[in-house]
């Protein structure tokens, strides 16, 4: 896995391939902990992007602990009231 | 650009209306997204990374990614894939501006 350190896993925080694989050798053996290091996956889209990614990618770097899953966050986005008082009207 | 004349789709005809992108004007067509409506207009980098300072612009393009945010004035932070553009609204890059 020596390619592609320069490429994105994680847009919100840019964080790359070498990022995570830095943060494997410099001891996270969880992908909570690459998270925890790297801030992949704790962006505005809460890993909807990156999470299948990251997931894949810590279980090459650190198998087998690495691919344990980080926690499954809602789907839901904060939406201001006006916005849901507009839509209600007829 | 647009596909005015699709196969499949009925003509594109819809009414004009005029916003603002970083004090520029943009003509768009009614019920459009303020991303599609700009990426039409050729602009492509709708915010820099808040780090690096990286362009970035539409990505997923379903609201999924949060990518394309960009600041409507009175509004706020809005994700420019789903949101409609009006006539007269004031956008700006994301981040640029007060409250952005």
């Amino acid at each position: 896995m020596s390619r592609g350190r320069e490429l994105v896993v994680c847009r919100c925080e840019e964080v790359t391939v070498g990022d995570v694989q830095d943060a494997v050798r410099a001891g996270c053996r969880t992908l909570q902990e690459v998270k925890m290091a790297t801030r992949a996956g704790m962006g505005p889209c809460q890993g909807r992007v990156c999470r299948t990614l990251l997931e894949r990618l810590a279980s090459l770097e650190a198998p087998p602990a690495g691919a344990a899953a980080l926690t499954k966050r809602l789907p839901v986005y904060p939406v201001p009231l006006g916005q849901l008082e507009e839509e209600g009207q007829p | 650009m647009r596909v005015t004349d699709h196969p499949l789709l009925p003509p594109l005809r819809r009414r004009e209306v005029r916003f603002s992108f970083e004090g520029r004007e943009v003509v768009a067509l009614e019920g459009e997204s303020i991303a599609a409506a700009l990426l039409a207009s050729g602009e492509r980098v709708l915010r820099f990374h808040e780090r690096t300072g990286a362009p970035r612009g539409l990505y997923c393009g379903i609201g999924h990614c949060l990518e394309c945010r960009v600041w409507v004035e009175g509004v706020g932070t809005v994700r420019a894939c789903t949101t409609r553009v009006e006539d007269g609204m004031r956008v700006r890059r994301a981040g640029s501006g007060e409250g952005g």
